[in-house]
């Protein structure tokens, strides 16, 4: 178990969140899901850096983004709940009054 | 030994991650992340991390995961048609306590990677956070409450009636209590 194991597997994680951004674009709880995901993987890449290179402002920064993180998926969920309100569902492609 | 604990919390990880972002039903994909949380937990818990896999359940499982549920049930969107599905709470409840199992058996020959300080991790964590970053701190603290004053103004509707705490405090004791010195034998007249 070393370093490179670590990396690899936030890899992964962090590949599977965009995957599923990408192909979840549309349904915006989706969305919302899969940027866990990727803060997950951030999480993971911090914490391990931060456990191999024996210093502990990896651990502080992954504290920092956990806090961002909740702070986003507020702000995130309420806009959700704001556009369901006004058009009953939560499609995106349905924002499009902007457009010109 | 460690290696046994590491593989088996990546594939738990990378599993319940691919599930969370691939199942038909949104309602299983938040509790398939909630068992991600939970590996993604003990990977830190190797990793000798123990402050930030408690932060992570506390934080990550029971608000994020929490307010995702919340959400879901308030919008009433792509909730299951047929009922909720009996699967996924097993498969996750199954991977988690096989998982404590493992850990339960194994937990003489863990060696944590990092810790060859004499103190603990929190006091190491808190040291360094209240030295160095007391500052960036504070500004989370500014930023969580930009965040919460934003989703309540967001979700403020002028000409709704919101439930407010001011006719609750205006009560004083003395409009519902009554001291009164009756007559032997006569009782209270109202």
């Amino acid at each position: 178990m070393t370093f490179l194991h670590f990396l690899i597997l936030s890899s992964i994680v962090f590949i599977i969140g965009l995957v599923g951004l990408m192909m979840n674009r549309r349904h915006l709880i989706r969305a919302l899901l899969a940027l866990e995901v990727l803060f997950l993987s951030v999480h993971l890449l911090f914490v391990s850096s931060s456990a191999f290179l024996g210093d502990l402002q990896g651990q502080v920064m992954s504290l920092f983004v956990l806090g961002v993180g909740a702070a986003e998926v507020a702000v995130g969920l309420s806009l959700l709940v704001l556009f369901y309100r006004r058009y009953q569902r939560t499609d995106v492609d349905d924002i499009a009054q902007l457009k010109g | 030994m460690t290696e046994i604990l590491f593989y088996m919390l990546a594939v738990g990880t990378i599993g319940c991650t691919m599930a969370a972002l691939f199942m038909p039903q949104v309602m299983e994909s938040v509790l398939f992340l909630i068992g991600a949380f939970f590996n993604v937990s003990g990977l830190f818990l190797l990793l000798g991390a123990e402050f930030l896999a408690f932060v992570l359940i506390i934080l990550n499982v029971g608000a994020v995961a929490l307010l995702f549920l919340f959400i879901l049930m308030t919008l009433n969107v792509s909730i299951t048609k047929g009922g909720f599905y009996k699967k996924p709470p097993m498969v996750i409840g199954g991977l988690l306590l096989i998982e404590m199992g493992v850990f339960l058996i194994l937990k003489e020959h863990t060696v944590p990677v990092l810790v060859k300080t004499t103190q603990s991790n929190t006091h190491a964590l808190g040291e360094v956070l209240y030295t160095h970053y007391i500052f960036p701190f504070q500004i989370m603290g500014v930023i969580l409450l930009t965040a919460m004053i934003i989703a309540v103004g967001l979700l403020w509707e002028k000409g709704r009636r919101h439930k407010r705490q001011e006719h609750q405090s205006d009560v004083k004791a003395s409009d519902r209590l009554t001291l009164t010195n009756p007559e032997r034998g006569k009782g209270i007249k109202r």
